[in-house]
């Protein structure tokens, strides 16, 4: 991104617009030269940084300030709107990548469900652990392990018998469907009140662009407040969630399943009820030639990209503020005030929980907004660098110093899937806008790469035209809507013929399964005839004193002493253990 | 290096290169770290039995449940182990250790009655060490033994024997590497 945008627009000067014949050139002209900021100067400054307006507007962080035409030949409109679609194609590849491959664990792993207890005891200890509070904790671990295993299956099966009267399953319905409903009345209402927060510091902020003073502060409060709004939201809610579905009568797994759903679906909502409320204002009303929105119907909006890339700005530092203020402000108090002060209530909150998801969630989020600030703030991947940069550093001192070890255990395969699946969902609601974007809106005459074009496709298109017939006709072929069905048609069989071959497969790995056990099955019933008739016939020619049963292992061949045999070409083949020696096994 | 070096001849060295799963450099190092444990003892004769409260000092041992039949396991005289016995447990720890001898010696390790077949006594010892301070219940510890059996038991004789053993352990996807000590 910085490449090919942001070096090139720094380094080669513009040559100037002037004054043509072609109209469109002299409404941009124009329009530019009407393209003000109000700039002012002292502790303005600093707030203009923050909030991305006044001198920020202009500068290379939005989309704004870049222009049509750099001299030289270098094709500034192309680049950029290249740049931003190679972006997403790579995020794009490189999620799927990861995705398949954790698909691919947690499939194998799951395939031995089978063996989930047995498992969990035989293979829970790791014998290399040196540390003797690393060992307690892995105890403690275990434990809490095993006892929440037990306490689920008591769970389900009195579940079972508390579900079997027909009225007591009624009622666990009806207060379901109440909870669910609930739910979304509150995820409504919080659309809501980000909506109208959102129009109202719009309107506000443009009707007070030159306050002063106090007025600044308040001015700063107020276009932070749609951020503001929304993370209030996903801090509040997600704990009415938690507290709510314990009413719910579900599973373990199940409650947390469902609780990081609806903290996802608030998440999203929240972004896309943005999105709306900021596409309705952008293209509010009848625009005038310079197309930007006019009073008074609509707030004056002069360059609707980087008003857009301004919200995005600040919803990211607002985000960034939040997590660092969350460590040094919450955290670690907490931690102190847990360790030091023996009262009550503040045992009863206790020191902080490093909650895995929440802060996955949070990295999630994050990353959706550079998806969205891609096209409107490019300076927003460098920023985001060195925003995840310290953030690393503050999670970790908060995960190793503020809180303590966590003594529940977590299942890293199983959820990370679920994750890949969410960043996967929202990576295309992020798509949905920024391709909107560039194929649906009218860029704004006075500012950006393309100020000169109807829609910012059109920059790809100019540029494909001034190829040789062949490739240009080729080009042309492959976008056009008859071609695209054909491949879409023809990946939804692909993806259909995969579907059943998978299915088939599954069907025949159970129907392995099931033989193998019955060849088990099988061999203990002819080694156990084996036996009998080797006892009756020993009894029968000679009484001899009763066989020691079951062979014990060859112990005296692993000794380490020189003399004995090499424990290395113990070919397994040959010990007593191997199911295929049937006459030397009788023990199994 | 070239304080031990000088306590094991170079035939020595190459026997004990082919029986163990270790390297000659890993060899010296085990020795390293048997004498260590009582540096007095061993000087004076490398071949010296240590008593099994001496093995236990050292750091894997210390803070592992299992240690005393860990040490039963390896030690071929019951009361003490000798440097060759040493040797024999950090080789069947090593990386270089093939799966089924780990797991082979893994059964021994759990058999806490010796009798070749883990029984419901035996895997109560077990949960109950690897829990430690903090107990499970009565009840929920009889469903987990119960559960275990179900799932592993497949002859139906109430007891583990070591193919049905190998058969649930060989599918853990981490036994490997747990079951090793780091060097």
């Amino acid at each position: 991104m910085t490449a090919f945008i942001v070096i090139p627009m720094s380094l080669i000067s513009e040559t100037p617009l002037t004054s043509s014949t072609n109209s469109i050139l002299n409404t941009s002209y124009y329009c530019s030269l009407n393209y003000t900021v109000v700039e002012q100067k002292g502790i303005s400054y600093l707030l203009d940084f923050i909030q991305g307006t006044g001198w920020m507007e202009k500068t290379l962080a939005f989309h704004g300030h870049y222009v049509t035409n750099l001299s030289g030949a270098y094709n500034l409109p192309l680049a950029y709107i290249l740049t931003v679609l190679a972006c997403m194609l790579i995020s794009l590849a490189m999620m799927a990548r990861y995705t398949s491959k954790s698909f691919e664990a947690a499939l194998l792993n799951s395939i031995d469900t089978n063996f989930e207890y047995s498992n969990k005891v035989f293979g829970a200890w790791d014998f290399g652990l040196t540390d003797e509070n690393a060992a307690k904790l892995k105890q403690k671990g275990i434990h809490y392990d095993l006892q929440s295993e037990m306490m689920e299956q008591t769970f389900m099966r009195t579940r079972m018998e508390r579900l079997e009267n027909k009225c007591a399953l009624f009622k666990l319905y009806l207060v379901r469907t109440v909870i669910n409903l609930f739910i979304i009345f509150m995820l409504g209402a919080a659309a809501y009140a980000i909506v109208k927060v959102t129009s109202w510091s719009t309107s506000y902020a443009s009707s007070h662009t030159d306050a002063s003073g106090t007025g600044k502060w308040v001015l700063l409060l107020v276009q932070f407040l749609p951020s503001i709004t929304i993370t209030a939201c996903n801090a509040l809610l997600p704990l009415i969630f938690e507290l709510i579905v314990e009413l719910e009568d579900y599973s373990q797994a199940f409650i947390i399943k469902i609780t990081l759903i609806r903290t996802v679906f608030l998440r999203l909502a929240s972004i896309i009820v943005l999105l709306i409320t900021l596409y309705t204002e952008i293209t509010c009303g009848p625009t005038n030639e310079c197309r930007t929105t006019v009073e008074p119907a609509c707030s004056d909006i002069r360059c609707w990209e980087s008003y857009v890339g301004q919200q995005l700005y600040k919803l990211v530092v607002l985000d960034f503020v939040v997590a660092v203020v969350k460590v040094f402000a919450v955290e670690l108090p907490r931690k102190f005030l847990a360790e030091k002060c023996t009262c009550g209530l503040i045992q009863k909150i206790g020191p902080p929980e490093f909650n895995i998801t929440s802060n996955v969630l949070d990295l999630i989020y994050a990353q959706c907004l550079i998806w969205l600030g891609l096209l409107f703030c490019p300076i927003l991947p460098g920023m985001m660098v060195v925003k995840s940069f310290i953030i690393f550093f503050v999670k970790k001192l908060s995960a190793m110093v503020a809180c303590p070890p966590s003594e529940k255990p977590y299942r890293a395969s199983r959820i990370n899937t679920f994750f890949m699946i969410i960043l996967l969902l929202t990576y295309f609601l992020c798509a949905v806008p920024v391709l909107y974007g560039i194929f649906g809106i009218h860029p704004s005459r006075s500012c950006g790469p393309f100020r000169l074009l109807d829609y910012m496709n059109e920059a790809v298109e100019n540029a494909v035209e001034k190829w040789p017939l062949f490739l240009s006709n080729t080009y042309d072929l492959f976008t056009s809507a008859a071609f695209s069905g054909t491949v879409i048609i023809l990946l939804g069989m692909i993806i259909y013929y995969l579907n059943t071959m998978s299915k088939a497969h599954n069907q025949r790995a159970n129907m392995l399964k099931e033989q193998l056990i019955m060849e088990g099955r099988d061999k203990q019933f002819l080694l156990n005839k084996l036996q009998e008739q080797d006892q009756k016939s020993k009894e029968k020619h000679k009484p001899s004193p009763g066989k020691r049963g079951p062979q014990p292992p060859p112990r005296e061949s692993e000794k380490v002493s020189p003399q004995r045999q090499n424990p290395r070409t113990n070919d397994p083949d040959e010990g007593s253990f191997s199911p295929p020696h049937v006459v030397e096994n009788p023990e199994w | 290096m070239g304080g031990s070096q000088s306590v094991f001849t170079e035939e020595e060295l190459d026997d004990y290169q082919t029986l163990t799963y270790l390297s000659k450099k890993e060899i010296l190092h085990v020795f390293k770290r048997f004498k260590s444990l009582a540096p007095g003892l061993v000087d004076a004769n490398k071949n010296v039995k240590l008593p099994l409260s001496k093995i236990t000092e050292m750091p894997e041992l210390k803070v592992n449940p299992f240690r005393d039949q860990i040490c039963k396991v390896f030690s071929s005289s019951g009361d003490g182990m000798t440097f060759e016995d040493f040797l024999d447990m950090m080789s069947v720890f090593s990386d270089g250790a093939p799966k089924n001898v780990k797991v082979e010696y893994a059964f021994r390790v759990y058999d806490f009655d010796g009798d070749d077949l883990i029984s419901d006594t035996d895997l109560q010892n077990v949960i109950e060490k690897l829990t430690g301070a903090n107990q499970l219940s009565e009840a929920d510890m009889q469903q987990l033994i119960e559960n275990i059996m179900e799932e592993a038991d497949l002859d139906d004789d109430k007891t583990l024997s070591f193919a049905e053993f190998e058969h649930v352990i060989s599918k853990a996807p981490d036994f490997v590497n747990s079951f090793r000590f780091r060097m």
